[in-house]
């Protein structure tokens, strides 16, 4: 990781001495343990704040939208998937940005490591070698740093990212596609009967019992908008959950009204959301989202034959028709 | 205020007494520590830091009744007051902190030239057995904002833990009443003074912010510091922080229709977001973030101050853990208040 | 306790529709109870907020003088949801009006001295009520010159345009209505407020100016009062803001300490240089 490190503080000094870009977007040591901050680098000798490591969940497309400033992003593969979705909506000037692809192993979960650990309250968490060991509750705590990945990280297709200026290059890059086929002990997520879990032979869930686990995931949201303020491609200047004529989604945190702010959400990113986890991550309430993101995603893969941010020349869903898309909602012709 | 001691293997006899005719509710570990109400001590964790939702929630809920409407009734009695559902309530093993965020929402709730009921039913129904911090984690900072480990504000019993019983200051009338038909032994002075030198070295142990010690409030002036942009520039203006704060206590106010039934509530909202202040004619005085952001970090250290005497913050960090964009609010304020000095010159005022 | 919250049943006695146009109309509201009529003791400048039940709030000026009895009117511009339903109303409805609020215009500081009043469009309406208040027999005494310019963006808009005429008509008030455009037979003044404002000229000696109106009203004819010489002090401008409770506890009205809906609306320049310039 330490090589990485160098190259970005490297790549982000050379930019800004040559006058490439104004301003380096990266990540900085967080506040808290698990959770490293966006980082604004303005100078070249700044470049030092940069830094790389297992916590860096966030998705920096976020800041790029709307941005005019000529910008370089230290992207790993999500982000970079993200990006392209952007281009392709038009969001951000291509020429003014510098994608830097960094090759990512995947982001640590807090919530799993708090999960393991048995506290909200860790103070401390580094990486050796393979190996997560976090500090909290009186406690040091170590396990295996696969056991702690975000969920979306164990099943992404493309950590290192494909779209980019430049890439940086360690030498070995991780292989996370073996983690997808492998079941994830901890990740309590059985929403979908069609997520990857329930190939792995873990029991489905009935309709009926669906929706109640649903609803209680709703239950919980306080509806803070934090999933939908760090989505990158969540950029609309008004969210149709903050419109009040017609109120289209009722404001006041409950089962009912949050289901349908989670349920508008995941019908929005359809065909948009690559599977970053950030939302997931952003949550201060523990919601998971990610399973209805998940169908939609299958869904649209299916049907239409997209994943969002694979291919820059593929037009979005939504955006073209083809007379072989499906029709089997058509019942009666 | 009289101490004395109340041996733990008791609690569960006091529990019960309470139960009696009040509801308990304590902190419940499922996963994160979270308030619930629970019929014994045997549900109670009292090994954690903080509640991951503040206490606030059971004073000032997140979506509250104000008014109930019933169109089937006759015009003169369509409009009503919701119904009320406070019982008498005692919370349990609540934070020094906690329980000092709620003197600071009687000023906006209760000191006010107009009395919210909604909140003063809670509050008059609520008795606050806190119960003294004896770790702190990495984001606390209550020393930094006039509030300590083991600070009484608030609170009608203080208990704090010194190994197999519990040291007990009764701080209030209230406090006095839990008590009846318990007997509270007299503490003798080495646990007394144990007690508080474990305290006095907890608070000391907490770093504080820079610069905030020399200041009791930020200066006004400080709010065309052209260092706003830089701060918020890592936000994303969600309400997490807000959400989460025990003091944040901003409102909005919506009627809600079923047929011929409907109500009136009020349900958090936040100065972050955009749409926060924007008119009907489509003007809105902080269309920008960094106006936003610094609308709550001056709302919280400069105007709570000038109208009430003391910062909107009790420094319990939740702001700093949730934030899904890594912003500390104890960095801003350092960057405030070197802003601050470098303004006036003579310095800001004192604490 | 009183419920601070809780709106105060009023029926509509009357509707007027004020403009050409159909956007503001003025509701004349009688209070269902005796004792809530006795209670609603306020003075010109303060507001209320008018409360449709299943619809929602709005923070209206009263109109109306306290000089007038006991029924109140507001006049309420139709700008969004709550307001379209208020329009949809008829005479004999029922409305919920939760006030006073606010401080209104200090009446006491105003005893003795010279009001030159000047509004702009629908912002004229507390205005009238301190005009109204002023002129009452009871009252006319304790003031001194009465000086109103009043503008609106064409004739069609002008409020209360019966009354203007009434008031032109004495001869213990002057009166100057103009429109930024004029239509159809109107052969009155044309020119923007401040224009007409440097116009007549009101003395600054022993005079309060009391303002109201759009933002760019405010902004153009700030500079003219000052070149008449009125200090800030004696400039008092009602505030408008994005409002919920209206009493000071929901957080959203606040320029910096102050509450708009509790310490203001009506501040003076004097007042609003001391705070953020955030409204």
């Amino acid at each position: 990781m330490n090589l990485l490190v160098t190259q970005i503080r490297e790549t982000a000094r050379r930019l800004l001495e040559e006058g490439r870009v104004e301003l380096v977007l990266g990540f900085e040591a967080g506040p808290v343990a698990l959770r490293n901050a966006p980082c604004f680098v303005r100078r070249a000798d700044e470049a030092g704040r940069l830094t790389w490591d297992r916590f860096c969940g966030l998705n920096l497309a976020v800041f790029l939208n709307g941005e005019t400033r000529r910008v370089a992003v230290m992207a790993k593969g999500c982000d970079s998937r993200a990006i392209l979705g952007l281009l392709k909506e038009r969001r951000i000037v291509r020429d003014r940005l510098v994608i830097v692809g960094v090759p990512c192993e995947g982001m640590v979960d807090r919530a799993k490591v708090e999960r393991l650990v048995g506290t909200t309250e860790i103070e401390a968490a580094h990486i050796e070698g393979e190996k997560i060991i976090a500090v909290g509750g009186g406690k040091t705590f170590e396990a295996p740093v696969e056991e702690v990945l975000r969920a979306a990280c164990r099943e992404c297709s493309a950590p290192t990212p494909v779209h980019y200026d430049l890439l940086l290059d360690v030498g070995q890059v991780a292989d996370l596609s073996r983690l997808s086929d492998l079941s994830d002990p901890s990740d309590l997520s059985d929403l979908s009967d069609l997520s990857s879990q329930s190939q792995l032979g873990k029991p489905t869930l009935s309709p009926p019992a669906r929706w109640r686990r649903f609803e209680a995931e709703a239950a919980k949201c306080i509806r803070c908008y934090a999933c939908r303020n760090v989505c990158p491609l969540c950029y609309c200047r008004e969210c149709c959950a903050d419109q009040s004529d017609p109120r289209w989604i009722g404001a006041s945190p409950n089962p009912s009204n949050n289901a349908m702010y989670l349920l508008m959400r995941a019908l929005h990113l359809a065909g948009r959301c690559v599977d970053c986890g950030a939302c997931v991550e952003a949550c201060p309430v523990g919601v998971n989202v990610r399973d209805l993101f998940k169908r939609l995603e299958r869904e649209v893969r299916e049907r239409f034959g997209y994943v969002a941010g694979a291919d820059p020349n593929q037009k979005p869903p939504l955006a073209s028709f083809s007379m072989a898309d499906p029709e089997d909602y058509i019942t009666d012709v | 205020m009289r101490r004395g001691i109340f041996p733990k293997d008791r609690l569960g006899e006091l529990i019960r007494r309470w139960a009696a005719d009040r509801q308990i509710v304590a902190p419940v570990r499922q996963g994160a520590v979270e308030f619930e109400t629970v019929e014994s001590v045997a549900g109670i964790c009292l090994d954690y830091r903080n509640t991951r939702l503040p206490a606030k929630r059971l004073f000032f809920p997140p979506s509250e009744a104000l008014l109930r409407f019933d169109f089937k009734a006759a015009p003169e009695r369509q409009v009503a007051e919701a119904p009320s559902d406070t019982h008498p309530t005692v919370l349990f093993g609540v934070r020094p902190c906690e329980a000092r965020s709620l003197t600071l929402l009687d000023c906006v709730f209760l000191g006010n030239d107009y009395r919210d009921p909604y909140y003063a039913r809670r509050r008059e129904a609520t008795a606050l057995v806190v119960l003294a911090c004896s770790t702190t984690a990495p984001t606390c900072f209550c020393t930094s904002v006039g509030g300590s480990p083991t600070d009484r504000a608030g609170a009608d019993l203080l208990l704090t833990d010194v190994g197999d019983v519990f040291l007990v200051e009764v701080v209030s009338d209230r406090g006095e009443a839990l008590l009846a038909g318990f007997s509270l032994p007299g503490a003798d002075i080495e646990t007394i003074e144990r007690a508080e030198r474990a305290g006095a070295q907890l608070a000391a142990s907490m770093p504080l912010v820079v610069g905030l010690d020399r200041i009791g409030s930020l200066d006004v002036h400080v709010f065309d510091d052209p260092c706003w942009q830089t701060i918020a520039e890592r936000c994303l203006a969600c309400a997490a922080c807000s959400f989460l704060c025990p003091t944040c206590h901003c409102f909005d106010i919506q009627d809600e229709v079923i047929a011929q039934q409907g109500r009136r509530v009020r349900n958090y909202d936040a100065c972050m977001f955009a749409q926060f202040t924007l008119h009907a004619s489509g003007h809105n005085p902080r269309t920008y973030k960094s106006q936003r952001v610094r609308q709550r970090l001056l709302h919280k250290f400069a105007y709570f101050p000038d109208n009430f005497g003391a910062v909107a913050c009790v420094g319990c960090g939740r702001c700093i853990r949730a934030c899904p964009a890594g912003n500390d609010i104890r960095q801003w304020l350092s960057a405030l208040a070197a802003a601050c000095r470098d303004q006036s010159g003579a310095g800001c005022q004192p604490a | 306790m009183t419920n601070p919250y809780l709106p105060l049943p009023t029926r509509i006695e009357t509707i007027r529709t004020e403009t050409t146009d159909r956007s503001l109309k003025t509701y004349v509201l009688r209070f269902q109870n005796g004792d809530d009529a006795e209670r609603f003791r306020y003075r010109p400048g303060q507001f209320a907020e008018i409360s449709l039940a299943g619809k929602g709030e709005v923070p209206i000026g009263i109109a109306s003088s306290p000089t007038e009895g006991d029924a109140l009117a507001f006049t309420i511009n139709r700008a969004g949801v709550v307001t379209t339903a208020i329009h949809n109303l008829r005479a004999g409805e029922l409305l919920g009006v939760r006030g006073p609020l606010g401080n209104g215009f200090p009446v006491e500081r105003l005893e003795g001295r010279n009001l030159v009043i000047i509004g702009g469009g629908f912002a004229f309406t507390t205005l009238r009520s301190l005009a109204v208040y002023a002129m009452a027999p009871a009252n006319r005494a304790r003031f001194g010159r009465l000086t109103v310019v009043y503008g609106a963006r064409r004739p069609g808009l002008l409020l209360y345009r019966k009354e203007l005429e009434e008031w032109r008509a004495r001869n213990d008030i002057e009166v100057a209505v103009t429109v930024d455009a004029a239509e159809g037979e109107w052969a009155g003044r044309v020119g923007f407020v401040p224009t007409v404002t440097k116009e007549v000229a009101p003395a600054s000696d022993n005079a309060f100016a009391l303002v109201c109106g759009p933002p760019v009203m405010i902004k153009y004819t700030l500079p003219i009062l000052a070149d008449l010489g009125f200090p800030p002090d004696r400039i008092l401008l009602s505030l408008e803001m994005r409002m919920k409770c209206g009493i000071g506890i929901c957080g959203r009205c606040n320029i910096g300490p102050k509450y708009v809906c509790k310490d203001g609306p009506v501040f003076s320049l004097a007042e609003l240089k001391e705070l953020p310039q955030e409204y």
